[in-house]
């Protein structure tokens, strides 16, 4: 009886730590306008207070994914990392514009994006993605992590959709009937 | 004592990680080291500042009246030549600047609050980025600068400076040649850059003055009370070393 | 019932108060007839700096909350309101953020001291426990205090430190947010590391302070030299190698603190932000949770431990192990009376297989702590798991080179 009694005058005080009402309603989605981003330039918006990267990838940068393969932990997405309409070699929706959280998956820096290659200042043969400074993580131009790096895991995609041609929603996925579109064209 | 050598080596140390890890900063040419305490050099910088800088950039945790005591000036003396837009009084901040949103209409983004920028970069940082801006066609506001590449800020000093273009090659790549004289020597432009940055590197630290004028009294007093103690220490010790 | 006479036959109002509480007794037993060895050397001033800093970090961090404004819009303005209008705010503020590395400095030294002394072994086992739960709780105090002027170093340290906890397996993620009380660290985390820092840990940090220093006058000091001087006593029980704590030890730590107190203020007034290791360049700018800083380090004083987490590489998906491998590194200080198995307590007649230990574990250390304040780069990876190895076979292997260790007869009193 007294131990029942304890705990459940411990849960209010360990409760009260979970994030309350506000912080719960700053996830709503945002959108963003994509049209004045350059080609192999990236934009950082915000969405639940974290940067969300738009790289709009050129087909120079493009053609380095495959390259970036057997160098990769996880070249194929297999990971729950991104949505599984972007479960694929360019990871997003349009294979031009990466959409990505810009959060390393080690320990939530948030890394840089070193495009030029060759670099021998990030690695021998770079071939072009981004590099954590914190603790040297690199990923290739789709936020996929090389091996044995201390982080783990691929860049979070997260769930988006093109409101229109030069604006997205970062926070909801795509309608049904959007989604079977995307197939068909993959088809 | 035999222990001593070891503590020593420690202390070594440790003063040693601190000058290894700023050993980089290869990419700051030009020497120069702030002086806060020197109030002429600040007046004249604050003054500057306000002519060039201020139109732009805040400094939001500096009072006018701040500097006023600290560089002798008055508050008078301070509203006729230092606090231009109407509805600031002495105990303002300053805060003439653009607004945020003003910033970003104009350049694309907000020129940022120089309160601290000479401790966030260093004193060093700002001398030697006054110094590199050269003319870059290809930017909005035509120029450029290698320390912080495609720099959204115009060269507002460019015509005391004279305008210099970039070739490669000298110190990390980076050299310039001048293109046209300004309206300064280079010797007079390196001392207006100097107090401008020495009034920011006051605008960061404003206490300086007072700490390094109460630090002689201070340790002064700490020395000879160490050396009473160990006065005292030593005599209560005698007859136990002694025996 | 009447009040039984108290036996130090004190009269007046210290009479009245030894009927009613200790006083007398405590100032006896605890201090002016407290026996401390008399050959204390150097080493031995770092406990009561320790305490010195303490009270510094109380005193300065009392004022400090009264002027400072915890909230993720408010913090770092009302730092820099300290820094600049509040009269001597900055002197506060300073004293505060170097007391912090002092006592970090005060701390590694007095740590030390108590290894090469065996300061840990039988019967002061409780006494190295206790210090070394001071120490884990000191880190968490510094943590949450790093984090409250919140710059952008204190926010992706915060951010780097509260995601150690998203990478154990299944739970992690869910106990960061609860940790957080937020999807990053925010607002709400900033004031409840607050809370954390000015009452929750403060209390926990004086409480082990009084255990350390209860257990350490249950079982009398060690020294220089190891040996017991209880075990030689004159007629009256008074051991010979011993001088009371008051005024003997009183007066020599006096003298010790003025010597620290001129290192301390000479460097606040000269150099108060430590060349950027006391107070980081990057923390002078607002908390932006979009740019993380071009180089990311902790504070100095994590710098071993840090070395440590990022030399272990990620596998089976996780990152986990670099966690474990740094907590480790902590954990096991608090075993090490038991890993000691030395016939011997001081270095002194140690023999050649300890004293080479200590000396390769001292520039081990030392190494851990330069390469963890420097970039990445695979050459001081390497170098930084070797030397993680290192550390750990300091500790697992010591039962086995302390016990073979060739030691010197100890003499039956203190040599000085």
């Amino acid at each position: 009886m007294g131990a029942g009694g304890c705990v459940a005058a411990l849960w209010p005080f360990l409760a009260s730590l979970s994030p309350s009402a506000q912080a719960l309603a700053l996830g709503a989605p945002v959108e963003a306008d994509i049209s004045k981003v350059a080609p192999g330039q990236q934009v950082t918006f915000v969405w639940r207070n974290q940067p969300v990267w738009v790289l709009n990838r050129t087909p120079k940068m493009l053609e380095t994914l495959p390259k970036w393969d057997p160098r990769l932990s996880d070249p194929e997405c297999k990971q729950n990392q991104q949505p599984a309409y972007c479960q694929n070699e360019h990871r997003s929706i349009k294979p031009q514009y990466l959409v990505m959280i810009g959060i390393c998956t080690h320990l939530g820096c948030s890394p840089h994006l070193k495009a030029k290659f060759p670099d021998p200042t990030v690695q021998e043969n770079w071939l072009g993605g981004y590099l954590c400074a914190c603790h040297g993580s690199k990923y290739d131009l789709s936020g996929r992590v090389e091996k044995d790096q201390p982080a783990p895991l691929n860049m979070v995609v997260p769930p988006y959709r093109y409101k229109s041609d030069t604006v997205i929603q970062i926070g909801v996925d795509p309608s049904a009937e959007e989604l079977k579109n995307l197939n068909a064209h993959a088809a | 004592m035999r222990t001593f050598p070891i503590i020593a080596f420690a202390c070594a140390a440790l003063l040693a990680v601190p000058q290894l890890s700023m050993a980089e900063s290869a990419e700051l040419p030009l020497r120069f080291s702030a002086s806060p305490g020197n109030m002429q050099s600040v007046r004249q910088g604050a003054r500057d500042f306000m002519n060039y800088c201020a139109g732009c950039h805040t400094l939001k945790y500096l009072r006018y009246n701040r500097l006023g005591r600290d560089a002798g000036l008055s508050d008078d003396v301070l509203t006729e030549n230092l606090i231009f837009p109407v509805g600031l009084k002495p105990t303002s901040h300053v805060l003439n600047g653009m607004t945020e949103q003003e910033g970003t209409t104009f350049f694309g983004k907000a020129p940022p609050d120089l309160s601290l920028e000479a401790e966030f970069r260093g004193a060093k940082w700002i001398y030697n980025y006054l110094h590199s801006f050269y003319l870059d066609p290809s930017r909005p506001v035509g120029v450029n600068n290698p320390l912080i590449p495609n720099v959204a800020m115009p060269n507002v000093l460019g015509h005391l400076q004279g305008w210099q273009q970039r070739v490669e090659g000298g110190h990390e790549g980076v050299e310039f040649k001048r293109v046209s004289d300004g309206t300064m020597t280079p010797a007079q432009f390196d001392s207006f850059v100097a107090n401008i940055t020495n009034f920011l590197a006051y605008a960061a630290t404003p206490e300086h003055h007072t700490r390094v004028t109460i630090a002689p009294f201070v340790l002064f007093y700490l020395l000879i009370l160490a050396g009473l103690c160990y006065l005292v220490k030593h005599e209560f010790w005698k007859d136990v070393h002694k025996s | 019932m009447g009040i039984v006479a108290n036996p130090y036959k004190t009269t007046g109002l210290l009479g009245w108060i030894d009927n009613r509480f200790p006083l007398t007794k405590l100032w006896r037993t605890q201090v002016a007839e407290y026996y401390a060895p008399k050959n204390f050397n150097l080493w031995y001033y770092f406990g009561s700096l320790a305490l010195l800093v303490l009270v510094n970090q109380i005193i300065t961090g009392i004022f400090l909350t009264m002027h400072y404004q915890p909230g993720a819009e408010t913090a770092f303005d009302s730092v820099q309101s300290i820094m600049r209008d509040v009269s001597w705010g900055w002197l506060i503020r300073y004293m505060h953020a170097m007391g912090a590395s002092a006592f970090f400095i005060v701390i590694y030294l007095h740590m030390f001291r108590g290894i090469i002394y065996g300061s840990h072994q039988k019967p002061r086992e409780l006494i190295w426990v206790f210090g070394c739960f001071i120490f884990l709780c000191l880190m968490a105090e510094a943590f949450c205090g790093y984090v409250l002027p919140w710059g952008n170093m204190s926010y992706w340290g915060a951010k780097v430190i509260l995601s150690l906890f998203g990478a154990i397996p299944f739970v992690g993620e869910s106990l960061q947010v609860w940790i957080q009380g937020d999807y990053t660290p925010a607002g709400a985390t900033l004031n409840r590391l607050f809370s954390f820092h000015v009452i929750a840990l403060p209390l926990v940090l004086l409480l082990l302070v009084v255990m350390h220093l209860m257990a350490l006058h249950e079982v009398g000091s060690n020294n220089p030299d190891g040996v017991e001087i209880h075990d030689h006593n004159d007629e009256n029980g008074v051991p010979l190698d011993g001088v009371p704590f008051h005024p003997y030890y009183t007066v020599k730590d006096l003298f010790g603190v003025c010597v620290f107190l001129l290192i301390f203020f000479g460097l606040i007034f000269f150099a108060p932000t430590g060349g950027g290791l006391v107070l980081e360049a990057d923390n002078m700018t607002p908390a932006n949770p979009l740019v993380t800083p071009p180089e990311i380090h902790p504070a100095w004083y994590f710098g071993v431990f840090y070395a440590m987490l990022r030399s272990v590489p990620a596998f089976f998906d996780t990152q986990i192990w670099g966690v474990i491998v740094m907590f480790s590194a902590v954990v096991i200080l608090f075993f090490l009376p038991w890993l000691d198995r030395s016939g011997v307590r001081s270095i002194r007649y140690k023999g050649g297989l300890f004293k080479t230990a200590v000396a390769i574990f001292v520039i081990d250390v030392l190494v851990l702590e330069y390469f963890g304040m420097q970039g990445i780069n695979p050459l001081f990876t390497m170098i930084t798991r070797i030397a993680t190895v290192i550390y750990f076979a300091f500790f697992l292997l010591m039962p086995f080179y302390s016990k073979w260790d060739k030691t010197k007869p100890v003499p039956q009193r203190v040599t000085e």
